[in-house]
C-alpha cells in the first residue's frame, strides 16, 4: 500500500506550497505552520511506510531499486534519434533514496517546528513556511526521482527554493547579493550537469537510471568519462566543492533554520547523492572518480583551515559543512568495484552529518536568538545561562569530532570512511582525511569553548534557553544525532551488485583517529577555555598563511578579478560595443531612413481638398493612359 | 442636320469638363458641390445616349441613369450636410481655408 502512496511524498509539500502561498491569509500564521508541518509529517509517515515496504520486497536483499511509479510524461522524437526519447515521472525506491527522503522529511520537520519559535513575529512568516514546503517537496522529488531528467528538474527547483530562502530578508542588500551569488554559481555548474545528462541519455537512448546503469558498460570510455565529469561539475556546484564553494558561506545570510535544512543537511548533499545514484556509471570512469576523491579531500582540508580562522558562528559551521561534504566526496571517490565500502561510508556519513549538523545550526540559531550577534568573540560564558542548548551543542560537537565516548553517530560514519580509504589503498588521501579530522576537532571545540566557556567583558545577562518548540527540536535532534550511528548501515546500504560489508575498522585506525581528534580538541581547550594569548601568537607565527586563511584564501577576490577584469572587460564590453554600434545601429538606421523619407513626403499633404481631388484626377488619367498604352 | 451619338458625347464631355474645372477651381464649397453634380449628370447623359444609339429597345442605360440621379441626390444631401457643419463650426465655406488635415 505504501509503495502506491509513495508518489504523495514529494507531492504533499508541493501542494502545501500552493495552498499556503495562495489561499492562506498572511495574518493566519498558525494555519500556515500547521499546514506545512502537517504535510511534511504526512510525507515522513509515508516515507517510513515505503521504507518498510521496500525492506520486505525481494529487491532489498541486493539493494536493487524498486520502481513504485513510472508515468510517461513527455516524448522527444527527432531525426537523429533512432527511437523517441521518453521522459518519465517516477518514484524510485532503493536504500539510498529511502534513507535520504527520511532524512529530508525529518530534518525539515524539526527545522519547521523550530521555526515556530525562531521566526515568531516576522512579517514574512507565511512566506517562510510556503518556501520551506516548496523546498521540501522539491528535495523529495529530487531524491525519489526515477530518471535523470526528473532529477534535473527538481535539482533546479531546490536551487530556486534555496534562492528564495537565502533572500528571505530581502530588505538586506547582503542577503540579496548572497542569493544571487548562490543561484548564479549553481546555475553555472548545472550547465555542466545538463550537458552531461544529455550526453548520457543520448548514448543510452533513455533518461531512466536503470537503463543508464545497464548501458554504461557498452558506451565508449571517453564518452562516459566526459559525461561523468560534466555531471560531477553540477554536483560540485550544488555540494559547494572547491572551486565552486564560494556561494555556501554567503548563503548563511538566510534564516538559521534554512541554513540547517538546506545548507547543511539536505540540498548541499544532493551532489553527493547524484554521484552515488550514478555510481554504476562512474565505475566506468575511474579517473573521474579519482578526481572527485582528490577534489573532495582538497575541499575538506581547505575548508577546515578556513574554519579555524573565522569568527562568525554560522560561517564556521558553513566551512565545517564544506569540509564534511568534502569527506563524503572523498569516500565516494574511493569507491571501486572491488572495494565498494566508500559508497556505504559516504551515504552513512551523509545521514549522520545531516542530523548533527542540523543540530549544530539550530543550536547556533538559539544562541544568536539569545545574544543577537553572530560574532563568537562577543558570546562566551553561555554554558550556565543556556544549559540545554549547551548540552545539545556539545553532543553535536562530539558527533562531528568522533571523540569518545563512542556513543554519538559521527564516530561510526567517520571511521567507516577512513576504513574505506584504508582498504581501497589511498594512503595519502587517508592521511589527509586524518589531518582534517584533527582540524575539525580543533575548530569545533574552538567554537564550543568560545561560545559557552570563554569569559567576555560584557556578559550577556539576559540570555536564556529558547522557547519550547525550539527546545523540542534541539532535544529530538540530539537524540537522533546519537542513535543514527547505531543503525546497521552497512547491512542494507551497499552498492547494487556487490555484497554487504561486515568488517570493522581495526583498533589501530580507531586509536589513531581518536588520538588526532583528541590532540585537536585539547589544543582548542588550552587556547580557548580561558582567555590566553596563544591564538594571537600562533596567528602571528603563521604569518601570511594565516592571513590568507582568514580571508578565505582570496577565492572570492579571484572570482571578482576573473569576472570583472577578464570576462567583463575583455569579452562583454567589446560584445556590448558591437551590439550597440552594429546591431542596434542597423535597426536605428532603418528608423532614421523612414523618418527622413517621411519628412520629405509630408510636404505633399496640404490638407486642401481640391489639391487632393486634382491629384486624384491626375492619377486616374495616368492609369487610364497606362491601360490604353498597354492594351494596344 | 441629324443628331448623332457624337454630338451627345461632345455635349457630355463639355459638361464633364466644365464640372471638373469647377471642382478644381471654386473655393466655395457650394459651387464645388454644384460642379460635382454637373459631372455626374454628364455621366448619366452618356448612359442614355449609348443606350439609345447602341442598344435601341432596351432600358438598361436608362435604369443606370436613374440610379445615378438617385446617388447624386444622396450625395448632394451628404455634401450639403457637411457644408452646413463646416459653416456652423467655422463661419465660412471656403475650401482653401479648410485645411486642418495638413501635415
Amino acid at each position: 500500500m505504501f509503495t502506491t502512496l509513495s508518489i504523495l511524498i514529494p507531492l504533499l509539500p508541493i501542494v502545501g506550497f500552493g495552498v499556503i502561498g495562495l489561499l492562506v491569509s498572511p495574518k493566519s500564521t498558525k494555519l500556515a505552520h500547521s499546514i506545512s508541518i502537517g504535510l511534511v509529517s504526512a510525507s515522513l509517515i509515508i516515507a517510513a511506510g515505503s521504507g518498510l515496504a521496500y525492506l520486505q520486497s525481494p529487491e532489498s536483499d541486493k539493494a536493487l531499486p524498486l520502481l513504485a511509479y513510472n508515468l510517461e510524461w513527455i516524448t522527444f522524437s527527432s531525426g537523429i534519434l533512432a527511437e523517441p526519447l521518453v521522459g518519465h515521472f517516477g518514484i524510485l525506491l532503493d536504500p539510498i533514496s529511502i534513507v535520504l527522503s527520511l532524512l529530508v522529511c525529518s530534518v525539515s520537520f524539526f527545522a519547521q517546528v523550530y521555526s515556530i519559535g525562531y521566526m515568531d513575529g516576522h512579517p514574512g512568516y507565511r512566506r517562510f513556511y510556503a518556501y520551506m514546503s516548496l523546498f521540501t517537496g522539491a528535495m523529495l522529488g529530487l531524491v525519489l526521482s526515477s530518471n535523470i531528467l526528473q532529477t534535473y528538474i527538481f535539482w533546479e527547483l531546490v536551487g530556486l527554493g534555496s534562492f528564495l530562502l537565502i533572500s528571505y530578508y530581502f530588505e538586506k542588500p547582503s542577503a540579496v547579493s548572497a542569493a544571487k551569488k548562490a543561484f548564479i554559481v549553481t546555475r553555472f555548474a548545472d550547465l555542466g550537469f545538463l550537458i552531461g545528462l544529455l550526453i548520457l541519455s543520448f548514448h543510452a537512448h533513455s533518461f531512466d537510471y536503470s537503463v543508464l546503469l545497464a548501458q554504461a558498460p557498452l558506451m565508449p570510455a571517453g564518452v562516459v568519462a566526459l559525461a561523468c565529469a560534466l555531471v560531477a561539475m553540477g554536483a560540485f556546484g550544488k555540494s559547494a566543492m572547491f572551486p565552486l564553494h564560494i556561494w555556501l558561506p554567503d548563503a548563511m545570510e538566510g534564516p538559521t533554520p534554512v541554513s540547517a535544512l538546506i545548507h547543511a543537511a539536505t540540498m548541499v548533499v544532493a551532489g553527493v547523492y547524484l554521484i552515488a545514484r550514478l555510481m554504476g556509471v562512474y565505475l566506468y570512469a575511474p579517473y573521474v572518480l579519482y578526481g572527485i576523491a582528490i577534489i573532495g579531500a582538497g575541499t575538506s582540508l581547505f575548508a577546515a583551515v578556513i574554519a579555524c580562522t573565522q569568527f562568525d558562528i554560522k560561517r564556521v559551521l558553513a566551512f565545517s559543512t564544506l569540509s564534511q561534504i568534502g569527506y563524503m566526496m572523498l569516500a565516494l571517490g574511493s569507491t571501486t568495484k572491488e572495494f565498494p565500502l566508500g559508497y556505504t561510508a559516504s551515504m552513512f556519513h551523509m545521514s549522520t552529518h545531516a542530523f548533527f549538523k542540523a543540530l549544530l545550526f539550530l543550536c547556533a540559531g538559539a544562541v544568536i536568538h539569545a545574544v543577537h550577534t553572530n560574532d563568537i568573540r562577543q558570546m562566551g560564558g553561555l554554558r550556565k545561562k543556556m544549559p540545554i542548548t549547551h548540552l545539545a551543542f556539545l553532543i553535536g560537537t562530539l558527533a562531528i569530532t568522533a571523540l569518545p565516548p563512542y556513543l554519538v553517530s559521527g564516530f561510526y560514519s567517520k571511521d567507516e570512511m577512513l576504513l574505506a580509504l584504508q582498504i581501497s589503498g589511498h594512503p595519502i588521501l587517508l592521511s589527509m582525511a586524518s589531518f582534517v579530522a584533527m582540524l575539525t576537532a580543533f575548530y569545533m571545540f574552538r567554537l564550543y569553548f568560545l561560545t559557552f566557556w570563554h569569559r567576555v567583558p560584557s556578559p550577556n545577562s539576559h540570555a536564556h534557553d529558547p522557547s519550547s518548540p525550539m527546545l523540542f527540536s534541539l532535544l529530538i535532534l540530539s537524540l537522533l544525532s546519537i542513535v543514527s550511528g547505531w543503525l546497521p548501515f552497512g547491512e542494507s546500504i551497499f552498492l547494487p551488485g556487490t555484497e554487504a560489508f561486515h568488517g570493522h575498522p581495526s583498533a589501530l585506525l580507531i586509536i589513531g583517529a581518536t588520538a588526532l581528534s583528541l590532540l585537536g580538541s585539547l589544543t582548542a581547550y588550552t587556547f580557548y577555555k580561558r582567555k590566553t594569548d596563544y591564538p594571537e601568537k600562533v596567528y602571528a607565527a603563521l604569518g601570511a598563511f594565516a592571513r590568507a586563511a582568514k580571508d578565505k584564501f582570496y577565492i572570492d577576490e579571484a572570482y571578482i578579478y576573473v569576472t570583472k577584469q577578464i570576462i567583463f572587460r575583455r569579452f562583454s564590453q567589446p560584445l556590448e560595443r558591437f551590439d550597440r554600434n552594429v546591431v542596434d545601429g542597423a535597426v536605428d538606421s532603418i528608423g532614421s531612413a523612414t523618418r527622413f523619407g517621411s519628412a520629405k513626403t509630408i510636404l505633399a499633404t496640404t490638407g486642401m481638398s481640391q489639391v487632393n481631388v486634382f491629384t486624384f484626377a491626375l492619377g486616374l488619367i495616368a492609369i487610364i493612359g497606362f491601360l490604353l498604352v498597354s492594351t494596344r | 442636320m441629324t443628331i448623332t451619338i457624337y454630338h451627345w458625347i461632345a455635349l457630355s464631355t463639355l459638361l464633364f469638363s466644365i464640372g471638373a474645372y469647377g471642382v478644381f477651381t471654386r473655393t466655395n464649397a457650394i459651387m464645388a458641390l454644384m460642379s460635382l453634380e454637373l459631372m455626374l449628370n454628364a455621366a448619366a447623359m452618356n448612359f442614355i445616349s449609348f443606350n439609345y444609339y447602341l442598344a435601341p429597345g432596351t432600358v438598361s442605360g436608362q435604369v443606370f441613369a436613374t440610379f445615378v440621379i438617385a446617388i447624386a441626390a444622396a450625395e448632394a444631401a451628404v455634401g450639403l450636410a457637411i457644408v452646413i457643419r463646416l459653416f456652423r463650426s467655422r463661419g465660412h465655406v471656403d475650401l482653401s481655408r479648410a485645411n486642418r488635415m495638413k501635415n
